[in-house]
C-alpha cells in the first residue's frame, strides 16, 4: 500500500531535513536549498482498521519552498496527496502564519486531506517566538494537529509522520484495500 | 512578470552554480524550466525539459509541468496529453 505525503511551507523551515532525519536518521547543520522535486520512500507500520498491523510505503514528497513554483507546480505536487506536512519554524513566526496559502493552494489541488503542522526547530529555545499556547490557538482554529520537532535532535520527527500517515490510513484503505487471502 | 518578486533573488545564482558543478543535474534542469516558465519563456522551458527527459524521464512532476506549459500557451490538447502521461508519478 501507498500513501503520499506531500511537504509543505516557506523556505528554510526543515522540510528536508526532517525527511533526511526520518527515512536515514541523519542531520546537516548546512543549509542546502532544494532544487527541483525529491520523492523519497519509507515503509512503515500502521494500525489497520481492525486493529491489526499493516505495512505501508510512504512516499514522500518534497519541494521548493518558493511560493511561485508552489503556484505554478501545485497540480503536478499535490496531486493524489494522501497527507500533508505542513512545516514551520518555531523561529520565525510568519512561516506558522503562511501555512494558510499553503494549505490553501494544496486543498485546491488534492481536496481535504489530513494535514499534520510540524513545528520544528524547537531546540532553538532562545530564539523561539511562537509559543505552545499561540501554535495551539492557531491550529485548532483549523482542526490540525500539531506536533512540536527538531530535525537536529530527531525529537517528535518519525512519529510525525508515522502519526500523518496513521491519518491519512482510512481513506487510503477506503480505494486501495489490500487482497484477502481468498483472492489471492 | 518580475521575476524578482516571483522568485528568491539567489535562486538563478544558485541553479547557474549547480549547473557549472554538473550540466547533467536533474533537479537543475527541472528548476530552470520552472523559472523560465514563471518568465514567460516558454521554448527555452521546453528546451530544459527536453533535456531532462533524456537523462530522467520519470523525474516527478516533469510530464506535468510540460503539461501546465503547453496550457499556458494555449494549446489545451497536447497539455491534456502530458497530463495523462503525468498520471504515474501523481503518486
Amino acid at each position: 500500500m501507498k500513501i503520499k505525503l506531500c511537504l509543505a511551507g516557506e523556505p528554510a523551515v526543515g522540510k528536508s531535513s526532517l525527511i533526511k532525519r526520518f527515512v536515514l536518521d541523519m542531520y546537516d547543520d548546512r543549509y542546502i536549498a532544494t532544487l527541483g522535486t525529491k520523492v523519497t520512500k519509507k515503509t512503515v507500520a500502521l494500525v489497520d482498521l481492525e486493529g491489526g498491523e499493516v505495512k505501508a510505503d510512504l512516499i514522500v514528497w518534497d519541494v521548493m519552498g518558493t511560493r511561485s513554483i508552489r503556484d505554478l507546480l501545485k497540480e503536478a505536487y499535490y496531486h493524489g496527496a494522501n497527507g500533508v506536512m505542513a512545516v514551520c519554524d518555531l523561529t520565525r513566526k510568519e512561516t506558522l502564519l503562511e501555512l494558510d496559502s499553503w494549505s490553501k493552494a494544496i486543498e485546491s489541488v488534492a481536496g481535504t486531506v489530513p494535514t499534520q503542522v510540524v513545528a520544528n526547530k524547537v531546540d532553538l529555545k532562545e530564539s523561539r517566538q511562537v509559543s505552545d499556547e499561540e501554535l495551539d490557538k492557531f491550529c485548532s482554529a483549523r482542526g490540525w494537529k500539531y506536533v512540536t520537532t527538531s530535525a537536529k535532535t530527531g525529537e517528535n520527527v518519525e512519529q510525525a509522520f508515522r502519526d500523518l500517515g496513521q491519518s491519512a490510513l482510512p481513506k487510503v484503505l477506503g480505494v486501495q484495500r489490500p487482497p484477502t487471502i481468498a483472492n489471492q | 512578470m518580475n521575476e524578482s518578486i516571483v522568485f528568491r533573488p539567489d535562486t538563478e545564482r544558485v541553479l547557474d552554480e549547480r549547473f557549472r558543478a554538473n550540466g547533467r543535474d536533474p533537479d537543475v534542469m527541472f528548476t530552470y524550466a520552472a523559472l523560465r516558465t514563471i518568465q514567460g519563456k516558454f521554448d527555452e522551458a521546453l528546451d530544459w525539459l527536453r533535456q531532462l527527459e533524456e537523462i530522467e524521464p520519470r523525474y516527478p512532476g516533469m510530464w506535468r509541468l510540460k503539461a501546465k506549459i503547453y496550457e499556458l500557451k494555449g494549446d489545451a490538447e497536447t497539455a491534456a496529453f502530458y497530463w495523462k502521461m503525468g498520471c504515474d508519478d501523481s503518486r
